[in-house]
């Protein structure tokens, strides 16, 4: 039997169906987990935040918008909530995060080379200021426009331009 | 020369830019080294951060979520009853005053022909008359200092107007748990 569509679980979910939101978060946990992670560096953090999306998305479910799809809205969301967490606690760069990256089977020393190299990008990441990291989430890995950015953070198209290239900017340096 | 803005090559990477600002950027690109110098870091960026690799969770989070969930309310047992009673309800209301209602149509339309018969009605709401004067004349035994029991007139109407009182009261409360859960 085929598997139901996100949009058939959303509107049982909606009714009140917590097996149908149990299997939204089955298949969008890693997704939502992966912004976190991201944004946080911080593995037990962002498992936190995780579960903190889910609860969120369940209060909002409601004014999703069941033409559009699932998957950018939660990640959305998720960066939302991440941005919440980071100016409320203020973070400090975060120190190396020592819990491995899923690598499909690599070898020793590709694996060695991968964990480096994704840890040095989520070093420099974690380095930034929040809304610099924000922007660059939603740009770069929620595939958002500009203006698609500046609606969601209910700012002004210059303030994403400015947050996105200095963000950048910064990367870049701290990437040499 | 006029060097490009971080602006401008940012919007180009991004692909924010018209097309015939691309062109002419790409123009400029063509004889300046120093602007694609930087462009190529800022390509580089873009290219680290494409080769992230997702991370996996190391255990399943749903079972944590969804006990985290608020949980539906469950109404009481003698709420639930209140849809089915009412409909009952509504149906003997029906029986009662189909049969009146069909009178006093058929008296003021003299000649018309409805081409149904009410006779499974009259019948029904004798059948509920019947049993109303087998009630009100049932009387309960009488007791040492208790007088007993006469069902009246007054009885069935204030037993329907409790019914409608707790009409009311469910179809509240069955509202106010519609909106708590589905706000």
């Amino acid at each position: 039997m085929a598997s139901p569509s996100d949009r058939d679980l959303i509107l049982r979910a909606r009714r009140g169906e917590m097996e149908a939101f149990g299997e939204l978060v089955l298949r969008f946990q890693n997704r939502v987990f992966n912004v976190c992670y991201r944004m946080t560096n911080e593995r037990r953090q962002a498992e936190d935040l995780t579960q903190e999306t889910f609860l969120r998305i369940h209060s909002r479910l409601d004014t999703f918008n069941l033409e559009r799809p699932f998957g950018p809205w939660i990640g959305r969301v998720a960066a939302n909530v991440c941005l919440n967490y980071l100016e409320s606690v203020k973070l400090k760069p975060s120190e190396l995060d020592e819990e491995r990256d899923a690598d499909e089977n690599p070898s020793p020393e590709t694996a060695y080379e991968n964990k480096e190299h994704s840890n040095r990008i989520r070093i420099a990441l974690a380095s930034l200021p929040a809304r610099y990291r924000l922007v660059i989430e939603l740009r770069h890995f929620q595939e958002m426009s500009y203006s698609e950015i500046a609606a969601n953070l209910g700012i002004q198209l210059s303030d994403v331009k400015s947050d996105l290239f200095r963000g950048r900017k910064m990367l870049a340096e701290k990437l040499k | 020369m006029k060097h490009l803005t971080d602006d401008a090559i940012n919007e180009y990477l991004d692909h924010e830019l018209a097309e015939f600002d691309r062109s002419s950027l790409e123009l400029h690109l063509a004889e300046c080294a120093e602007c694609t110098s930087h462009l190529e870091v800022l390509q580089e960026v873009f290219a680290q951060l494409s080769k992230l690799p997702e991370a996996s969770l190391s255990h399943d989070l749903s079972s944590g979520i969804l006990r985290s969930l608020p949980q539906p309310h469950a109404l009481p047992p003698l709420i639930r009853l209140a849809a089915p009673f009412q409909a009952v309800l509504a149906l003997l209301g029906l029986a009662i005053t189909i049969p009146y209602a069909y009178e006093k149509i058929a008296s003021s339309m003299t000649g018309i022909e409805f081409g149904f018969s009410l006779q499974p009605w009259f019948d029904l709401q004798m059948m509920g008359l019947n049993w109303w004067i087998v009630i009100k004349d049932f009387h309960l035994p009488a007791l040492p200092g208790f007088t007993g029991f006469e069902f009246s007139d007054q009885i069935l109407y204030l037993g329907l107007l409790a019914c409608s009182i707790a009409w009311f009261i469910g179809n509240g409360m069955l509202l106010k748990d519609t909106r708590r859960n589905h706000p």
